[in-house]
């Protein structure tokens, strides 16, 4: 009896006090409720005042009864579409470059001050993460026009950590081969680069190329790429007076194949530290039998920001070339080394030493030390000078100056190289 | 069965995923840093990239940035074309949370009134102009608030459950700018309509705030180094109007500023744009106290 009781008397108590604690439930969401309100209304507000800020700035529109000049008639008729909007960017970039020399048959265009090249961009997105990049150039000296890459890059594939690049372009090999002229920190390509690779702008092929981002831990930036080409044939041209000039590059034909890894990670807040493995090969030249050609390559960057806008680069990078020809040794190697230091926004001064061989069946090799200092007149112009005391394999010690002027209109970007 | 049950418990443990890890946000600059580290408190771990003392103009898009980005759950830049850069790293990250349009996208400038948007042709004659605008548009603390705000929504938008947590921070932020911007106006009341010259066009929005007039700068043009006849120009001008502080950033050659200086007899005054540029201005908060009481003190 006594047990029913007291369990009698919890229940009628839960009774009295649930519908308290409901009711206290019931106020306490109310009153976030009203305070979530109070908020949204508070910051519907503050938007209220701002766009009402944006209209009072507006210029007045002038009055239909006033009478109108000729250019104002003219513009009003002009009626924005939107279809502006849709533009890509259209940027233009003009490389001038001065040469003198001490020997003839070293330097292309020896004693004039020629337009090396002429490139224009046109750059935007397709799709949310396909983006679309074409380089028209004119350049040689009767500025023959030529597509000088023309590529989408797809920049998310699936959650794989893949993006992909297809069309013409600057194969990804060594360091420099994609960066564009107008990038480099001084005006001659690097004599391995030339001798070794490419001796135009850069090696170009037509395929694909797939980029994969590696899991790898901490700050350690790692990117494997892998592409197939159709290598672009060279039109660099030497000025040769008397000899038969060497065939520079490396010489493959139909088919490219290359891979590169590229490892960077930042040392401390302010340095950084990139390193560079490539390959590239395929068959090379009929005239030489079509030989298996293969090359190889390591670079090394280190780059330290300083207060101030200032920059410390250093910059190595060596390649080996092998061609089985038979009978001989088809190894052939070259490198250069690169200092800069950026003072501030406006200049920069830079030493490069180099040493390449010719390629094989040619012997001999190319060096050269190159001093430059560069005056950046505009974020899209600089004026620049260069001084290469050298030694050419066929045409012996030579001493040659240059006088670069880049400038360039319209925005001009590039991928992370 | 005792066994058993242990076993299944220590399995749902380990599948059952950690308390709220806290959100990964990458930020362009150390303003922005601090603002979302106000915003997100313990609930996010902010990294930033641009050094304090870096011109955000000028700094160079690195590969190790992208390891920071690739599991990023949010970024926040400046926007306005000033830290263009951010682009080709957002580009390269094969992070779609992150890429323009993506909810962890944050363009810190939407709803900042936006000063010195060029009128009709645009071109570089005009120097490094900035189509959009001036960027340089936390300069003035009132617009701190705008950003805070873009950054809340975007901490929303990446973690809805913790909403309230944002707002509640949110709220918090706006009333500490609202008291320090209390403090800089009655410091900054008596040099109304006061003159002063700056190095590079980044102080209209302070200036237009704290209602001085931005008589010119050093450089003819944004982007285009000084020229010995316009300083030479500017020499005189600021003799006649008694000019007596000229602002520049840390980032900026002393070389000009001090030889007008020295010609004037003005004060030049370097000051941090970002947050820890200086030691003893290690928050926006207190990066603009340190600005406003040197300029005050200047103008005495």
């Amino acid at each position: 009896m006594k047990i029913h009781f007291i369990f009698l008397c919890f229940i009628l108590l839960g009774l009295i006090t649930m519908p308290g604690l409901a009711s206290a439930q019931a106020d306490d969401d109310l009153n976030q409720r009203v305070q979530q309100l109070e908020q949204k209304i508070e910051e519907l507000q503050n938007e209220l005042e701002i766009l009402k800020a944006e209209i009072s700035d507006r210029p007045v529109e002038p009055s239909k009864n006033e009478p109108d000049d000729s250019e104002t008639l003219q513009a009003q008729s002009i009626q924005p579409t939107g279809n502006e909007k849709l533009l890509p960017d259209i940027s233009v970039i003009v490389d001038t470059v001065g040469t003198v020399s001490s020997k003839s048959g070293v330097e292309e265009n020896r004693d004039h001050l020629l337009i090396r090249g002429i490139e224009l961009g046109i750059q935007g997105y397709l799709y949310p993460q396909i983006k679309g990049d074409v380089f028209i150039v004119a350049e040689g000296e009767d500025l023959s026009v030529s597509v000088e890459e023309a590529y989408a890059s797809f920049l998310q594939i699936g959650q794989t950590g893949l993006t992909a690049n297809v069309g013409k372009k600057f194969v990804d090999f060594g360091k420099i081969n994609s960066v564009h002229r107008e990038k480099w920190p001084y005006v001659t390509q690097p004599f391995v680069v030339r001798n070794l690779l490419n001796p135009d702008e850069g090696l170009t092929g037509q395929g694909a190329q797939v980029n994969y981002l590696l899991p790898l831990k901490g700050d350690i930036f790692g990117q494997a790429s892998f592409g197939i080409w159709k290598p672009s044939a060279h039109h660099h041209e030497h000025d040769h007076e008397d000899e038969e000039s060497p065939e520079l590059g490396l010489g493959v034909q139909n088919r490219l194949y290359t891979g590169r890894l590229w490892l960077s990670k930042a040392v401390g807040g302010s340095a950084e530290a990139e390193l560079g493995f490539s390959t590239a090969g395929g068959k090379g030249e009929e005239e030489l039998g079509f030989p298996r050609t293969r090359l190889y390559g390591l670079d090394l960057t280190y780059r330290v920001w300083l207060e101030q806008n200032r920059r410390i680069l250093l910059q190595a990078e060596a390649m080996r070339q092998k061609r089985s020809l038979p009978g001989e040794d088809g190894s052939r190697d070259g490198y250069y080394l690169l200092g800069t230091y950026k003072l501030d926004n406006y200049n920069d001064i830079g030493l490069r030493y180099d040493w390449a061989q010719l390629p094989a069946p040619e012997l001999g090799h190319d060096s050269g030390l190159s001093a430059f200092y560069t005056r950046r007149l505009t974020e899209t112009s600089y004026v620049r000078l260069q001084a290469t005391r050298g030694s050419d394999a066929n045409a012996g010690n030579y001493t040659s100056a240059f006088l670069q002027f880049v400038w360039g209109l319209g925005p001009h970007a590039h991928d992370l190289q | 069965m005792k066994f058993r049950i242990i076993a299944i418990l220590a399995i749902m443990t380990a599948l059952i995923s950690p308390a709220s890890a806290r959100l990964d946000i990458v930020t362009s600059s150390s303003n922005l840093a601090d603002i979302t580290r106000n915003i997100g408190g313990n609930l996010v771990s902010v990294t930033n990239l641009a050094r304090p003392s870096e011109d955000i103009h000028f700094v160079e898009p690195r590969p190790s940035f992208i390891t920071k980005l690739k599991n990023a759950d949010m970024v926040v830049v400046y926007g306005m074309g000033f830290d263009q850069w951010m682009r080709t790293l957002i580009d390269n990250s094969r992070n779609k949370k992150i890429m323009q349009g993506g909810p962890g996208y944050v363009d810190a400038s939407v709803g900042i009134k936006k000063r010195e948007i060029p009128a009709g042709k645009v071109d570089m004659s005009m120097g490094e102009v900035h189509p959009l605008g001036n960027p340089h548009y936390l300069l003035d603390p009132e617009n701190a608030k705008i950003t805070a705000k873009n950054i809340m929504l975007g901490l929303i938008r990446t973690s809805p459950k913790n909403e309230n947590t944002f707002r509640t921070n949110y709220g918090k932020y706006v009333k500490s700018l609202d008291a320090a911007i209390d403090k800089w106006n009655t410091l900054m009341r008596s040099h109304k309509g006061k003159p002063i010259v700056s190095y590079h066009k980044s102080w209209i929005y302070f200036t237009a705030r704290f209602n001085l007039d931005d008589s010119g700068t050093v450089e003819p043009k944004p982007g285009i180094p000084p020229s010995p006849s316009h300083v030479s120009k500017l020499i005189q001008a600021m003799k006649q109007e008694k000019i007596k502080a000229i602002l520049m950033e840390t980032f900026y050659p002393k070389k000009f500023p001090a030889l007008i200086g020295k010609q004037t007899g003005a004060e030049v005054v370097v000051l941090p744009c970002e947050a820890g540029a200086v030691k003893s201005a290690g928050t926006y908060i207190e990066m603009m106290d340190y600005i406003v009481r040197n300029v005050s003190a200047a103008l005495k």
